[in-house]
């Protein structure tokens, strides 16, 4: 059987020769999908090592970035003994870059970890314009609302988002993190989000502490 | 006063700062960016239509708001040269008047080796085409594109000079930066590899990455514009590097991939007395061992997310630190605000000199600050930091 701490440890480390070696071992043994689920379980706590450390300052961005390739790959592996069971999912969240902001790379790696930390994730993509955004929610009622953004502009594009989702009596339905370059303290204010970071591994646990 | 001399004076006052002497006055820097397009009320399309606005456009933000030096001369990107070439790497946004970088890196993982081997063949041959599409025709149909390419050029290289020149006439004002001193990791990061490539290249390919970085360095040195016989270079306007890819670095990559060519390079201007400006872009404050490791009053670092007050004390006796002045509070908050918040600046990064007056952030959009915010703080550090 394979040693799932040692696994969880190794993609905490990003030693991805040991863990593509142990994941490979691991589907030719035949394993039930309960043993699968076990493995998909290993991994997302490295990948909650790969956060904390991240907090640390162990890690950087392009350490999240590979994080997330790492676990991509590894999911490929273990896909074809997973069967069709779902997994338990902790929280919803819709997620996209505000309306005129097409960077994508920040929303992405929080759209990676938040999924290794069990959330069901609605990603809308990029310049996403505030009524996408309501009726998407309207559609999922997510727990929670992520909006990012790397321009400055992004500031008042959160801001018109609120204020729809306002407008359609959603705001006070569901919490919003807003995260990017440009969020600040009073950005976050002046937006009226619940939260704001510029850290995706400090997003997860504002998020997190939402759904307990 | 004459705004020759006026020009003059203020070149002196940077100068002198930047070699940690108290000047007359704290010097007073705007970054402003594709923000004073929207200011004039004018859209990226009016300029493409009409070159020569780009001239007004950058020189009306001046007529209103007291600075003693801008950080770069008009338009740094250009959408439409990205658009003759056929590639979306930069476009104009919804706003009409800021211009975004979609980034687009076509170098694959397993061409290293051929971009060791022949950088500037593998760059421009392979590469290139692969981004711009309307380079990727029959020859004829290329020159075509590329004639079409010089001659969007030939008028704006001769807009942004005449710019340059109406700057000093009209309002005294020198412009900051000069030639650029591009990092070698940034043009494989910016250009070739990308966000998502350089990352997984540093676990995976770390040495060939590496040798990446030192084949590409030639041509980081061309772009800097010294010839090989140069004795000197003038000591202004300053060089300047836009660092993309460090705030995203542990220490450790940094250290072992982007500093040891880049350093190299730098220390070369150094020795030919000239200095350098960085706009360290994003967080840079578990870099500064590397920082304070440069020749003193050689290098002058804008900070972007850095606490300006921390990085007076850790790095400001060996570089001075330009910033400072919150964009957000510029945006959110008002004028009283934003004075007591200036005063704070200034009282605490200008002792002993070092330190030039500016916004922690480039202004790029229509909504990024309070202009009126923006006018009173400069006047207020006009008149208030002045040295006894």
């Amino acid at each position: 059987m394979i040693d799932l701490q040692k696994l969880t440890q190794s993609v905490g480390d990003l030693d991805e020769k040991t863990v593509m070696e142990m994941l490979n071992e691991f589907v030719v043994s035949k394993p039930s999908e309960e043993d699968a689920q076990a493995v998909v379980g290993a991994c997302q706590k490295g990948m909650a090592i790969v956060g904390d450390l991240f907090e640390k300052n162990e890690y950087y961005v392009g350490d999240l970035i590979f994080a997330g390739e790492l676990l991509t790959t590894a999911l490929d592996i273990i896909k074809p003994v997973l069967g069709q069971g779902s997994s338990h999912k902790i929280g919803s969240i819709v997620i996209g870059t505000v309306e005129g902001d097409l960077h994508d790379i920040g929303k992405n790696i929080f759209k990676g970890m938040a999924e290794a930390a069990g959330f069901e994730i609605y990603d809308l993509g990029i310049d996403v314009a505030p009524q996408a955004f309501v009726e998407k929610i309207k559609e999922v009622k997510p727990t929670i609302l992520g909006m990012s953004g790397v321009l400055t502009l992004a500031l008042d594009s959160m801001k018109k988002t609120i204020e729809a989702l306002k407008e359609a009596g959603l705001r006070d339905t569901l919490k919003v993190i807003i995260g990017g370059n440009p969020v600040t303290l009073e950005a976050c204010k002046q937006i009226g989000a619940d939260a704001f970071t510029v850290n995706s591994a400090e997003g997860i646990k504002i998020c997190q502490g939402w759904v307990k | 006063m004459s705004k020759e001399q006026l020009y003059n004076e203020r070149v002196k006052r940077i100068l002198t700062t930047t070699n940690h002497q108290e000047p007359d006055r704290v010097p007073i820097l705007s970054m402003i960016g594709s923000w004073a397009i929207s200011y004039s009320k004018m859209t990226v399309k009016d300029i493409e239509d009409d070159p020569e606005k780009e001239i007004e456009i950058f020189c009306k933000p001046h007529e209103d708001i007291y600075s003693d030096a801008t950080y770069t001369n008009g338009l740094l990107v250009d959408a439409k040269s990205a658009r003759i070439l056929g590639s979306e790497s930069y476009f104009i946004s919804k706003d009409g008047s800021t211009i975004q970088n979609k980034e687009i890196c076509e170098m694959k993982e397993d061409e290293y080796p051929e971009l060791i081997k022949n950088p500037m063949e593998f760059m421009f041959n392979k590469v290139v085409p692969r981004k711009n599409t309307k380079l990727a025709q029959t020859p004829e149909e290329n020159l075509k594109v590329l004639r079409e390419f010089l001659e969007h050029w030939i008028i704006k290289g001769d807009v942004q000079r005449r710019l340059l020149n109406e700057l000093k006439v009209r309002h005294g004002l020198p412009v900051i930066t000069g030639p650029v001193a591009y990092p070698s990791m940034d043009i494989i990061f910016d250009y070739l590899r990308g966000f998502h490539g350089i990352s997984v290249d540093m676990r995976r390919r770390p040495e060939e990455l590496l040798a990446g970085i030192e084949a590409v360095q030639p041509f980081a040195d061309a772009f800097l514009g010294i010839p090989a016989d140069a004795r000197e270079v003038p000591n202004f306007p300053f060089f300047a590097t836009m660092h993309h890819v460090p705030t995203f670095l542990s220490p450790k990559q940094f250290e072992k991939f982007f500093w040891p060519t880049y350093e190299k390079m730098i220390l070369r201007i150094h020795k030919l007395g000239g200095k350098v400006i960085m706009f360290l872009e994003g967080q840079w404050d578990n870099k500064y061992e590397f920082l304070n490791s440069l020749p003193k009053d050689f290098a002058i670092g804008i900070c972007e997310g850095d606490d300006i007050f921390k990085a007076k004390k850790l790095i400001g006796d060996n570089m001075t630190i330009a910033g400072g002045m919150s964009l957000e509070l510029l945006k959110y908050g008002n004028k009283e605000q934003c004075v007591e918040y200036a005063k704070r600046v200034v009282d605490e990064c200008a002792p002993g000199g070092g330190y030039i007056f500016t916004s922690s952030r480039e202004l790029l959009s229509p909504g990024d600050l309070n202009v009126e915010n923006l006018i009173a703080v400069n006047d207020y550090v006009h008149n208030y930091a002045v040295y006894k």
